[in-house]
């Protein structure tokens, strides 16, 4: 796979406190990158040394071969950048906003993407910033990171303040990027969003890396979410002590199990008991992100 | 206007620049009108029986002189109005120099466009010596057209002399407010640290002749470096304003190390 983002032993210190330790990944070409984690885990300290606005304490981060810190003017031509806090000024429409930064991007703001995208995400590009609202305020800065046609899209909690529709039109703006082969790195704590973009995702827990793997596989490698129907009542507490059960849901005859790793030894089980009804639930991000979570803790 | 750091940052300030020069003018005006209305001389004979360092503590340490249309310029608009007017726009502009964006977090947008630290910073620092300049030529300008409106005699190259030195101090002033800004992010400290230097330098430089102990303080006031020459009187000194460009330059290299240096959080 060809490497666009590569972040290799990355750590960070504010003064003692140590916000990312020893980190390592890369985001590869036409893929989409989702680093999850909850609120100050190392995301945005992540995202912000890539853009050379924090500088590593140690390790190297290099964006399609270019270094970071050294070759941080080139890399920005590649990129389109929303933080996770946007603001624009008051005193500017979202039009002379975007047409600003287009112009220190030394690109025409009579780009045909940016009426397009106003339309597709229902912004009135001539109101003034201060009027808008924090939803229509963040459209305006996704617009400003995709306008431009970046090879390489950084997006920091992306959809935050969108409405449910708006957060739809964005998923599908990102995927069409992702079609021309371009390269998208999103961070987020909002896990379906995660659930329906990423390819790949990495889990940061106190600044660390806690897993990294193709969104597909890190669900398989979670907890195995199974509902059964027993015939009659069950005794639940004999069942919890044979076997490893993180957590049971239900009463009576009809409960939910949540089984990390093998689930031989549950099926062997299970079998000694007659059953109505068996079914086998997938498990949403939220629950992988959990599972791992008190794997470390343990 | 949005072409760049620079011109948006003049943008910004259109408003602001322009109630300020019709400000100006009318405060030139009203000044030239007492001037023209009273009489000078008795004026000065009611000064001259306070005492001497009286004068100076209110006028700097040129002493009160009333007796002259550039005497009253300078005890009434150039000791303390105009500096104030001018290092207050310095200042105010310093403070948003990268310390307001920091604040407000537009930065981050900025700063992810292919533009560098060191190249932002020195457009913002151009923005506001632009503002300066302007306003110190809005002041020269008033007062010219004043006099002529007035019948009264001042000399042009003297009255520039001081809008100059003004003009000096003040950038001076603006880039400690920019240095503390690239140091701490904030814009309050940016603001309040270079107007508690620039309040100690106006005391020191008028304080400290009166009392010889203390009277070499007054090299660390740039007050001393702006004023105490007399430029309204005697035309532009011919080595005070080297001292607010070596501070200046001093200045923008420490904001353009610490900026380039600090992580932007």
């Amino acid at each position: 796979m060809n490497s666009i983002i590569s972040i290799e032993s990355l750590t960070k210190y504010y003064g003692k406190f140590l916000a990312v330790s020893d980190i390592s990944f890369s985001v590869n070409k036409g893929e989409i990158f989702g680093l999850i984690g909850p609120n100050g885990a190392g995301k945005s300290t992540t995202m912000r040394s890539i853009l050379n606005f924090i500088k590593p304490t140690e390790g190297k981060i290099t964006i399609k071969g270019l270094d970071s810190q050294k070759d941080y003017i080139k890399i920005r031509n590649l990129i389109g950048y929303l933080p996770g806090e946007f603001s624009i000024y008051d005193n500017l429409s979202a039009e002379e906003y975007i047409s600003h930064i287009l112009h220190l991007r030394n690109k025409s703001n009579k780009i045909p993407n940016l009426k397009n995208l106003a339309a597709m995400f229902d912004l009135d590009l001539s109101k003034k910033s201060k009027k808008l609202s924090k939803g229509n305020k963040q459209k305006v800065g996704i617009i400003q990171a995709f306008c431009h046609d970046p090879e390489i899209l950084i997006l920091d909690e992306p959809t935050s303040g969108l409405d449910p529709l708006k957060q739809q039109e964005f998923e599908d703006l990102v995927l069409e990027f992702k079609n021309q082969g371009k390269t998208i790195f999103i961070s987020s704590h909002v896990l379906p969003e995660v659930e329906t973009l990423c390819d790949r995702v990495a889990i940061i827990k106190n600044g660390q890396i806690i897993a990294e793997d193709k969104m597909a596989d890190l669900k398989k490698k979670s907890i195995n979410r199974i509902e059964v129907q027993f015939s009659k009542d069950f005794d639940v507490d004999k069942l919890r002590k044979n076997i490893g059960i993180s957590k049971v849901t239900g009463d009576s005859n009809k409960y939910t199990f949540d089984i990390e790793g093998n689930i031989d030894k549950f099926i062997k089980e299970l079998a000694n008991h007659e059953i109505e009804n068996l079914k086998t639930i997938e498990p949403d991000l939220e629950d992988i992100f959990l599972s791992y979570y008190r794997e470390q803790k343990g | 206007m949005l072409n760049n750091v620079f011109l948006k940052s003049l943008r910004d300030s259109k408003n602001v620049l322009l109630y300020w020069s019709i400000g100006i003018f009318l405060l030139a005006i009203y000044i030239m009108f007492v001037i023209s209305e009273i009489p000078l001389d008795q004026f000065q004979s009611i000064i001259n029986s306070l005492p001497d360092s009286l004068g100076q503590f209110i006028a700097g340490s040129g002493g009160l002189d009333l007796s002259t249309v550039e005497g009253f310029l300078n005890a009434q608009i150039f000791t303390i109005m105009a500096p104030l007017i001018v290092i207050g726009i310095a200042v105010s502009s310093s403070s948003k120099a990268s310390a307001a964006e920091e604040n407000i977090k537009s930065l981050d947008i900025i700063l992810s466009t292919p533009i560098s630290r060191r190249r932002f910073l020195l457009e913002k620092i151009l923005s506001m010596t632009t503002k300066v300049i302007f306003i110190c030529a809005i002041h020269w300008l008033s007062y010219v057209l004043a006099t002529l409106i007035f019948g009264l005699e001042i000399s042009y190259s003297k009255l520039a002399a001081i809008c100059i030195q003004l003009g000096l101090m003040s950038v001076t002033f603006g880039l400690i407010s920019v240095l503390v800004g690239t140091l701490t992010g904030n814009p309050s400290k940016s603001i309040g640290i270079a107007s508690i230097i620039g309040i100690a330098s106006y005391l020191i430089a008028n304080i400290a002749p009166l009392v010889d102990s203390i009277e070499f303080t007054k090299f660390f006031s740039l007050f001393h470096y702006y004023k105490s020459s007399n430029p309204l009187a005697n035309g532009f000194h011919e080595w005070h304003w080297s001292i607010f460009i070596i501070t200046s330059l001093i200045l923008i290299l420490l904001s353009l190390r610490f900026f380039e240096r600090r992580d932007l959080l």
